[in-house]
């Protein structure tokens, strides 16, 4: 399944469970915050949520800055 | 000093760049005896991963993260960035950063208002990054 993760293609080997595109990327998902096509998703719906084809999935973290 | 319903006893905010590496900026965190520190958001970087602060942050404990805004060009922009924020690490503290051009990071005072004004009423605790203009300065405190 093809879909755009952080801007970049990604193909995800899967059926498109959204923690396991977290997981593909390396990304602790107590970590992270999600949006999927500019619509944010909640931690507590990762687990479930899956994703389509042309997905535009956007992971963000905390860092340095402020 | 208190913020919102948050009581701190040190009165010391500490952004978190700038710093040579997370390992020093957590070592400061700690030295300094803040209980607030700013931060950003970013884009997940797999090759990056050790930069992640969440953690590292929440072993600390004892500190507050305020997540800010930055890159943010709009109200709606902003508002988008707080919410993500809270939905990552669960804080309603954020520092509104709005400003439209990259190169001098002059804050947008109708913008800075219209997401203030905002997320005040969505039950963040707000401080915005403005210019020194009391007239606007006032204005925000009016709205919370």
């Amino acid at each position: 399944m093809k879909m755009i993760v952080n801007g970049k293609p990604l193909d995800h080997p899967g059926p498109g469970a959204l923690l396991e595109v977290l997981r593909q990327l390396g990304a602790a998902p107590e970590h992270v915050a999600v949006m999927v096509n500019d619509a944010i998703v909640r931690r507590a719906d990762f687990d479930t949520r899956r994703l389509c084809e042309g997905d535009r999935v956007d992971v963000l973290t905390l860092a340095r800055g402020g | 000093m208190k913020l919102g319903a948050i009581q701190l006893t040190s009165r010391l905010l500490l952004g978190t760049g700038k710093f040579a590496s997370a390992a020093i900026m957590l070592d400061a965190v700690k030295a300094s005896g803040t209980e607030l520190v700013t931060v950003a958001l970013r884009r997940f970087n797999a090759d990056a991963v050790g930069d992640d602060l969440l953690g590292p942050l929440q072993e600390l404990g004892g500190v507050h993260i305020m997540p800010n805004t930055s890159g943010a060009r709009t109200a709606a922009e902003a508002v988008r960035v707080a919410h993500l924020a809270r939905e990552l690490c669960g804080s309603t503290l954020i520092k509104v950063e709005i400003h439209p051009n990259p190169h001098h990071l002059m804050p947008d005072p109708i913008e800075t208002y219209e997401a203030c004004r905002i997320l005040v009423n969505d039950g963040f605790i707000v401080m915005p990054y403005m210019p020194a203009d009391p007239v606007l300065a006032r204005r925000l405190e009016d709205v919370g």
